[in-house]
């Protein structure tokens, strides 16, 4: 029984789990959580495997099974209290930002498109995101969806959607600032 | 008169054409006015640019055989 599951699981990742990969990741945006989830996947497949009768093609089947484990990891997220970094840790009771948390103006914004390293930034940054602000930031401005369906998804009231992803930006900008912006400056004083 | 924090998230609402005339002025005369929340509306519009260019990535070798152990080990376990 192990050696037939190890030769259908080796084939599963060897056709499939690049794809899945990208699927995975495209929607929940961190490569730890997507390597989990595809592994989930995997094993909840070689359970139901005897039941698989190849009417629908094995990919299309593996793919059903991915987006159930993702759908199920969105559900279990948004139940989960949401850790509250808060606005106040970039304006003071007066809504005023707070010094130290000053936006300062970016330099050689048009030249980043192209980065791999600003890019690789950008993914770190997504990353220290938390909770739900990181799923809708994902949502809206990764996947381009509907705040309706955003706020199904994630199962939050409209205003709620506004927050978190004011939250996303606020907290964003300032990872980029401090790891890209800050750091070249630094080195242009060099 | 609005204050950051509001200018901020009136931002995001605009960029989503979510924003009513009143709101609008608001925001353009908080802005005329205050620099940093004029550069977070820059850098939140260069933000959205950014996001829809990021690519994801594949899995290494490395990856794939850690993926296929784990999944291994679990399955010998039940």
């Amino acid at each position: 029984m192990n050696a037939r599951a190890n030769e259908v699981v080796k084939y599963w990742i060897e056709e499939f789990s690049n794809g899945m990969y990208a699927y995975a990741l495209a929607r929940l945006r961190h490569p730890a959580n997507a390597r989990d989830i595809l592994q989930e996947t995997f094993i909840a497949a070689w359970k139901s495997y005897e039941s698989y009768n190849a009417k629908a093609s094995e990919k299309t089947w593996l793919y059903a099974i991915l987006k159930n484990k993702i759908a199920d990891s969105y559900r279990k997220k948004s139940r989960q209290p949401e850790e509250l970094t808060g606005d106040n840790a970039w304006f003071d009771e007066a809504g005023r930002w707070i010094p130290g948390s000053f936006p300062s103006p970016w330099r050689g914004t048009d030249a980043l498109i192209n980065k791999k390293e600003f890019h690789q930034i950008f993914e770190d940054c997504l990353q220290k995101l938390t909770g739900r602000s990181r799923e809708a930031f994902i949502l809206k401005y990764i996947e381009d969806q509907e705040p309706a369906f955003i706020c199904k998804e994630l199962d939050i009231s409209t205003s709620n959607y506004w927050v978190l992803l004011h939250r996303s930006k606020l907290a964003l900008r300032s990872c980029l600032e401090k790891h890209w912006f800050q750091k070249k400056m630094e080195h242009a004083e060099l | 008169m609005l204050n950051c924090k509001e200018a901020t998230l009136l931002v995001i609402k605009k960029e989503q054409g979510k924003l009513g005339l009143m709101n609008r002025l608001s925001l353009s005369f908080h802005l005329f006015l205050c620099k940093y929340c004029r550069w977070f509306s820059r850098q939140s519009s260069l933000i959205n640019h950014l996001a829809k260019e990021n690519t994801p990535s594949s899995l290494s070798k490395e990856e794939q055989r850690e993926i296929a152990a784990t999944v291994m080990q679990k399955i010998s376990q039940d």
